[in-house]
């Protein structure tokens, strides 16, 4: 009559890893948490195969066994299941043929056993959840499936005594509950609930009901404590009296070793067994090798007595009296994702739509900030990365920002355009995708999708700093514009001071006889022509006309300014006029009027001070002479009289002669 | 990254091919199972009572057991256990059977003549001398031979000596065997076992042999026989066995309502006497039958 009622086995075989370093509650973290600890199955990283094989080293002529594959997902960030097939995880007993029976010619009637009961634990499934990143709950389920093969015996008609085998089966899925908890870096803790609940499937029959396995309800607590990043130790302790203690090395990057020791009887600490154990990480593959040995042999050579499996109870198959001397050798691969995240994207935020004329700047000014958190518990050095698809040849890349542990860096990035956002015709949304890298990482830590929002190519913010983008004086149409003007006056031309002026006005009045001023169809504020495109179309608004004059004039040498007017009782009634710069130094001014409030008296790109024409372009069709008037008389209101640039309602922006 | 995939496939295959053997099962041995003390022997056909040559033979295996001998010196130390009656008795026997005579009907042998050989003796006791009568074909009511027998009270003895005046062709002889240790059982429950749970037997003997005879009580009030039902032959150990539950379930209790348990300590040899042409058995045991029923 065999029995189960007493003492637990909570310890298992399935991870060479575990099998090293004992006390693994606190720190499974591969497939084997099925039945380590449920819960540390969210340390799987995305995909993970698993294969494990084991030699009895006790006994001899024995090979390697194939004892389990798992598959482990990780799904949704904080989800994670996996399922394990362990045709290795049987517990097999034979009882011999106890007595000889002999036919009636004195011969023995070969019985080969007189009981076979076999354990087996060949599937298993695991899921867990990530409640907050340091805590981690889960179950898994395990089969097990229990079967006796009992020989009977019997008379028959000719009173000769023959035998019979006879199978019975039961079944049962066993469920375990467990958590990991991080406190910090340096303590670990896991707590499990084996066997909280059982479901049978199918029973054995009364007679054979002795026989059925009894999985006692225990719980199991693990603590590691990591001493530094190269060393940690954890122990196990359980409501069955067992003590495992362990360590593991890391001696170098790729390279661990492990050792555990075993003990039972709590608190008299009964040397059980020891281990030893190394692994080595060959990019995603993780080779592990444990040497697993007992103290006491008895009953673990492959025979027992009897009396032992009447006393034993079980959480698991793998780890029992029966339990050989056995070398584990797990392989571990990972799939997908590998490295560890240290830094997360919280948030970002697009500084500006983009705007293809001034597609450049964003090469030096801010596109957009993203706000980075360091999610590792050691100081990180992050780089954010930004790319929007067919409008940039690569991503941009931040310099490195030290980000201290839990703590978040808003990290603004550029982003350099290609011409062809200069393709965009309209108001259009497009996929930008933020990175942030982390050292020593190679990977991009996280990513973030953003709506990257690219206007049209004539769409403008009101910017006068942007205006200037759409000044091209190097377009061939403006240049041949300007050269064709400047050729139908060549009798006019003078080569003295004046020279600019003349060329100014020159372009200004051809530039009249082919333009007409026309309002914004849309609100200015929002539409520029380019210059080639208002010399096309023969017509343009106050922004387009004076962008166009700015450009004729850059195209001949010509250095120009913008005056960027928004008055402070009036914001909407903003306005632009442009002034140029005749290249006639202060002194020489009267030469071109005696009247010092038609001019201005400022300081060129060689810092010397000459004299600046404002001209309103407003009123292109009455010649420069009306425009200089207007501009002149436009700038000693704004800035002369009420002080606009004092008072920061005027800005003038030199614009470059060639771009 | 090929080369790599590669690597790992080759790993995982490595991993496959090594893990192919199977782990051979745990094999239990149970120190307190006796089970390995025992053989169960084959009690043969019931016909081979032919032989059976006593009334006597209180387990009734005596003749199927020793059917292959022609010739038998048989001395046997008889205690009896009834529920109410206990007896304790000397049982001599022995046949001469002529091999080379056999009386056949329709070519099928029914029986063999025997010789006459004197006077008989165990020690100095002489036995009865029994002419075999049969009716016969042809013949009517045949003298076939004699048979030899004698009871008497029961006496300890430590040798026993059996001599003959010889007759017919057959020499005098004069042949000793040792007594085998005297069997006593201990601790059989008085009335009844149940086949369901395990029974223990001690007894009181040092023979390395044991034979429990297990006979079924058949036959009619006035007329009962016993059937063998079962022969266990122990390796006396210890001075007792327990016979497990899967050997008494073979015990046909729908078939007899009673059982003799028959415990036998004994000893044989075979000698060879001038004038006689076959191997002779020369048997001396110690017997303990008792009755008892057997319940599920």
């Amino acid at each position: 009559m065999i029995l189960f009622p007493n003492i637990l086995f909570t310890q298992y075989l399935s991870s060479s890893r575990g099998v090293g370093v004992g006390a693994f509650t606190a720190l499974s973290s591969d497939v084997s948490s099925i039945d380590w600890n449920p819960g540390g199955l969210t340390n799987i990283r995305e995909w993970e195969l698993n294969f494990s094989n084991f030699k009895s080293t006790s006994i001899a002529k024995s090979g390697f066994t194939f004892q389990s594959f798992g598959i482990g997902k990780k799904f949704f960030e904080k989800h994670a299941a996996a399922i394990r097939y362990s045709p290795g995880s049987n517990l097999e007993f034979i009882v011999p043929a106890a007595f000889s029976v002999y036919d009636t010619a004195g011969n023995i009637i070969i019985t080969k056993f007189d009981k076979r009961i076999s354990f087996k634990q060949n599937y298993s499934v695991g899921y867990a959840y990530n409640i907050i990143d340091e805590l981690s709950f889960g179950f898994s389920a395990r089969l097990f499936d229990s079967k006796v093969s009992d020989t009977k015996y019997f008379i028959d008609t000719n009173n000769v005594i023959q035998s019979q085998v006879s199978d019975h089966s039961a079944s049962s899925w066993a469920i375990d509950f467990g958590t990991q908890y991080k406190i910090n870096d340096e303590w670990y803790f896991g707590l499990v609930f084996k066997n909280l609940f059982k479901i049978n499937e199918e029973e054995f029959t009364e007679a054979m009901r002795n026989y059925q396995l009894n999985l006692t309800k225990s719980v199991c607590l693990g603590v590691a404590y990591s001493f530094s990043d190269k060393i940690i130790t954890s122990f196990d302790i359980d409501t069955k009296n067992k003590l495992r203690l362990g360590t593991e090395l890391s001696a170098f990057d790729l390279f661990k070793i492990r050792g555990g020791f075993y003990t039972t009887d709590f608190p008299k600490f009964s040397p059980e067994a020891a281990s030893i154990g190394f692994s080595i990480n060959y990019h995603p593959v993780q080779l592990s090798l444990s040497y697993l040995r007992f103290f006491e042999q008895t009953n673990r050579r492959g025979f027992s007595n009897i009396d032992i499996l009447n006393k034993s109870g079980y959480a698991d198959i793998d780890y029992t009296p029966f339990t050989t001397d056995r070398l584990s050798l797990s392989v571990s691969v990972n799939l997908g994702r590998t490295k560890d995240v240290l830094a997360r994207i919280e948030f970002v935020e697009m500084l500006s739509e983009v705007f293809p004329a001034s597609y450049q700047t964003y090469a030096f000014r801010p596109i957009g900030k993203a706000r980075v958190r360091n999610v590792s518990s050691k100081p990180i050095e992050a780089k954010v990365s930004f790319f929007v698809d067919d409008f940039m040849n690569a991503p941009t890349e931040t310099k490195p920002f030290r980000i201290n542990p839990n703590e978040t860096v808003e990290v603004p990035f550029l982003a350099v355009f290609n011409s062809a956002i200069n393709a965009v015709k309209k108001f259009s949304i497009y996929d930008g995708t933020v990175y942030v890298h982390a050292e020593p990482a190679a990977d991009y830590d996280d990513r973030y999708q953003t709506r990257v929002l690219v206007r049209g190519k004539n769409d403008w913010n009101g910017d006068v700093m942007l205006l200037r983008y759409f000044i091209t004086p190097n377009d061939p149409d403006i240049i041949k514009f300007s050269r064709k003007v400047l050729d139908k006056e060549k009798s006019e031309n003078d080569n003295g001071l004046l020279l600019k002026y003349k060329h100014a006005t020159i372009l200004f009045n051809g530039l009249s006889k082919h333009v007409q001023y026309i309002n914004d169809p849309k609100q200015s504020a929002d539409f520029v022509q380019y210059p080639a495109e208002t010399i096309s179309l023969r017509g343009g608004d106050c922004d387009d006309l004076t962008v166009c004059y700015a450009a004729l004039l850059g195209s001949v040498g010509i250095s120009s300014a913008l005056v960027d007017v928004i008055p402070p009782d009036d914001p909407k009634n903003s306005h632009i006029y442009l002034m140029f710069d005749t290249e006639i130094e202060a002194p020489d001014a009267n030469l071109i009027s005696e009247n010092s409030k038609r001019f201005v008296i400022r300081k060129n790109e060689k810092g010397i001070e000459t004299v600046w024409l404002p001209v309103e372009t407003t009123v292109l069709s009455k010649g420069f002479t009306e425009a200089w008037n207007t501009g002149a008389s436009n700038y000693f209101q704004d800035v002369i009289i009420n002080n606009g640039i004092g008072t920061g309602w005027v800005r003038v922006v030199d614009l470059p002669t060639s771009f | 990254m090929k080369k790599m995939n590669n690597k790992i496939f080759l790993l995982i295959i490595i991993a496959f091919v090594l893990g192919c053997q199977k782990p051979g099962p745990v094999e239990l041995i149970d120190d307190k199972d006796d089970s390995k003390l025992i053989d169960i022997k084959s009690t043969g056909s019931v016909s081979d009572t032919l032989y059976a040559v006593s009334v006597g033979d209180t387990s009734g295996n005596f003749g199927a057991q020793n059917s292959r001998y022609y010739a038998k010196l048989i001395y046997q130390n008889i205690r009896f256990d009834r529920l109410l009656r206990k007896d304790s008795l000397i049982n001599a026997e022995a046949i001469f059977f002529d091999k080379d005579n056999a009386i056949k009907y329709h070519n099928r042998i029914i029986t063999f003549p025997s010789f006459d050989v004197g006077v008989l003796k165990i020690n100095d006791d002489a036995l009865n001398k029994f002419p075999r009568r049969m009716m016969l074909p042809m013949q009517g009511d045949t003298l076939i031979g004699y048979r030899y027998q004698l009871r008497k009270n029961y006496e300890l003895t430590a040798t026993n000596r059996w001599t003959s005046t010889g007759g017919g062709s057959i020499d005098a002889f004069d042949i000793s065997i040792s007594s085998p240790p005297t069997i006593r059982v201990l601790n059989l429950p008085p009335r009844f076992i149940n086949v369901s749970e395990p029974l223990n037997i001690k007894w009181d003997c040092a023979n390395p042999i044991i034979n429990i005879f297990i006979s079924g009580e058949g036959g009619d009030l006035l007329n009962r026989k016993l059937v063998p039902v079962m022969h266990l032959q122990i390796r006396n150990k210890k001075g007792e066995v327990t016979v497990p539950v899967k050997i008494l379930e073979l015990i046909p209790i729908k078939r007899f309502s009673r059982f003799v348990f028959s415990f036998v300590s004994e000893t044989s040899r075979t000698v060879r006497i001038s004038g006689y042409p076959e191997d002779v058995l020369v048997h001396s045991s110690s017997v303990h039958s008792i009755f008892l029923s057997v319940r599920p």
